[in-house]
């Protein structure tokens, strides 16, 4: 009998499962590993997502990207401009489509990762989750897993329907390594933008979205160019984390993006970071955040 | 005997406000504790420490020998439902049991079997595919105290687990609780219902303003109140054969016995203020001059009274 027909009645237990039922009540289970605890709180977290509003969020976000593209409605005022000064390639095509990358990657971070942590708190549920023989540690890292998964899959999501996209509109060649390097800064960017939005979401009572939005994509960035172009260091405004879309955009060819930097019009962006050291900063960042978080969860008392 | 729960010395404090006082508390194996309180006095922050969800400022708490704050696998052998907690919305309790019995290190076929064996217990078998949120409080209520039971706990830990259940709830959730002291296992219940104190638990321990006040077992702190502070019970004895003037003399003779009066030839009502040991005297002196005990019952001292004198006004001790 399947587990599920017999969770839900839908067959009748056989009489060695009564039978069972009587060997188990007064049974002694151990207790199981933290990679097998960490791998239930993540499926149960990815259950909560699904069953929730995030994933049809995510979807539709990616949605509207040939929506935008295929119906001509920004051609006249951003696409045609922008293609000219960028050049007409095949990568630059992926780029154009990828354009709000900077905006996607802090929404989808905050919207994901800003307020799960919070709100086991709101909700009690941390009344479930903590009084049990599993780490606060695993709890926290299992959450957060779960998030950036689907992080990750809107990541690859718009950069699969971009490529696509760019193939159906004939483009003869799309460069690899142009497109590695960008989806490489982007994973490593989703996983510090998440980081950083769950681990300030410890220090928080109930959980936000536009605040780590407004921190990741609009305080910090205007922050950083400001000071970065003050003291004249505007060459490694790429490593800053917060960067990490318009430094994708950058490998693909492209400095225009949807991000705080086109109201600084006054100012030069030079997105000349390495992508591979820039990836390895924002995984740095990404932990450090982890790690902060996960210190005042564990001395969270509740 | 092995200890379920020993707490040592266990204070905490918020900056000048002390919740909890130097408290000790220990629950043995197989023994229902009612952990007694006004609003305030530290229960639920004694409950959160044991379970590790706050730190005491000093003081240790061991789980059946292991240090809670230490040992995270301590709580293997406990099931709590602290501060009415709640599941996630959207799970159904299979779903909910699912991810408990998992962390717990059930398999899934020892998941099937326990969900529907606690399932029933709290009588919910029938809502196991509903989604919690459509759930009453009482449901959600017991739908928790399932989960609390799901992986064959020794010790169970309650904060006031009737509260928010109307009357039938909170009269078949007490009929669950009882039916659980019939298995091998500890329990510490934090609770404002005094009768299901005395219905079920074994000992109690009280505390006010974050200080114990009373600890031990429920008839002996009864009676040895009503000793200490000289408030009389009133025994009475019906026998199946007429009662003796002798016998009655010698009743009045007793230690304790401050009255005697005869309701007629087969009842006897006592004034009595004396130790439990002073009063089986009495039932063996009856049993000694062959009379058959057919009632024996007790008025005046009981939880209720015990609460409230010992929770009023100054410090009482009868620790």
């Amino acid at each position: 009998m399947k587990f599920t027909d017999f969770l839900n009645g839908s067959e009748r237990p056989s009489e060695a499962d009564l039978q069972a039922e009587g060997n188990h009540r007064d049974v002694k289970y151990p207790l199981p590993s933290r990679a097998r605890q960490l791998r239930t709180v993540y499926l149960a977290q990815m259950k909560l997502f699904m069953k929730g509003y995030v994933p049809l969020t995510l979807l539709a976000m990616i949605a509207v990207i040939p929506v935008i593209i295929y119906s001509g409605a920004l051609d006249n005022l951003v696409i045609d401009s922008t293609r000219e000064v960028i050049g007409d390639t095949g990568e630059t095509y992926v780029a154009i489509c990828l354009g709000a990358m900077s905006a996607m990657m802090a929404l989808i971070a905050s919207m994901v990762c800003g307020s799960m942590l919070p709100a086991e708190f709101k909700h009690r549920t941390a009344y479930i989750n903590f009084p049990i023989p599993q780490s606060r540690g695993v709890f926290y890292i299992g959450k957060f897993l779960a998030g950036f998964t689907l992080i990750i899959t809107a990541i690859l999501l718009a950069f699969g329907e971009s490529i696509l996209m760019a193939s159906f509109a004939g483009y003869p060649s799309i460069s690899t390594v142009a497109v590695a390097q960008a989806l490489l800064v982007s994973i490593t960017g989703g996983f510090a933008f998440g980081a950083i939005a769950y681990g300030l979401s410890a220090f928080m009572n109930s959980g936000s979205t536009m605040l780590p939005f407004s921190i990741l994509f609009i305080i910090v960035p205007t922050l950083c160019i400001v000071v970065f172009n003050a003291i004249g260091y505007m060459g490694l405004i790429g490593y800053v984390p917060v960067f990490s879309g318009d430094l994708a955009l950058a490998a693909l060819g492209s400095d225009k993006t949807l991000s705080i930097s086109v109201l600084m019009s006054t100012i030069t962006m030079d997105m000349s970071a390495s992508p591979v050291i820039a990836s390895l900063i924002n995984v740095l960042c990404g932990v450090l955040f982890l790690l902060l978080g996960l210190s005042k969860t564990r001395r969270r008392e509740i | 005997m092995e200890l379920a729960i020993e707490a040592e010395n266990l204070t905490k404090r918020y900056g000048d406000f002390v919740a909890v006082n130097d408290l000790e508390l220990n629950v043995k194996h197989g023994e229902f504790m009612g952990l007694l309180g006004p609003n305030g006095s530290g229960k639920s922050t004694t409950l959160k420490m044991i379970t590790g969800l706050i730190w005491p400022t000093s003081g240790t708490v061991r789980i059946f020998g292991t240090d809670v704050s230490q040992h995270r696998e301590a709580l293997s052998r406990v099931g709590c439902v602290i501060e009415t907690p709640e599941f996630y919305m959207s799970f159904t309790p299979s779903e909910a049991l699912q991810y408990v019995g998992r962390l717990y290190g059930l398999s899934e076929r020892e998941i099937a079997i326990r969900s529907r064996d606690v399932l029933e217990d709290v009588k919910m078998w029938e809502w196991r595919d509903k989604p919690i949120q459509k759930f009453s409080k009482g449901m959600r209520q017991r739908t928790v105290l399932a989960q609390a039971m799901l992986p064959n706990p020794d010790l169970l830990i309650l904060d006031e687990p009737t509260s928010g259940l109307d009357p039938r709830g909170m009269i078949e959730m007490r009929s669950v609780l009882s039916e659980l002291k019939k298995r091998d296992m500890s329990m510490l219940i934090s609770t404002h219902m005094l009768k299901e104190v005395s219905e079920m638990c074994d000992s109690v321990t009280m505390i006010r303003n974050g200080n114990l006040i009373a600890s031990g077992d429920v008839n002996e702190l009864i009676m040895r109140y009503a000793e200490q502070s000289k408030k009389r019970i009133e025994i009475s004895i019906r026998t199946m054969n007429p009662i003796a003037d002798s016998v009655l003399k010698d009743i009045s003779s007793c230690q304790g016995v401050y009255d005697i009066q005869p309701m007629g030839d087969y009842e006897v009502r006592i004034q009595f203020s004396g130790s439990l040991e002073d009063q089986s005297v009495i039932v063996d002196l009856i049993q000694a001059a062959g009379l058959k005990m057919v009632a024996m019952n007790e008025k005046g001292m009981d939880i209720e009274r015990l609460y409230m004198e010992l929770t009023k006004g100054g410090e009482a001790n009868i620790r």
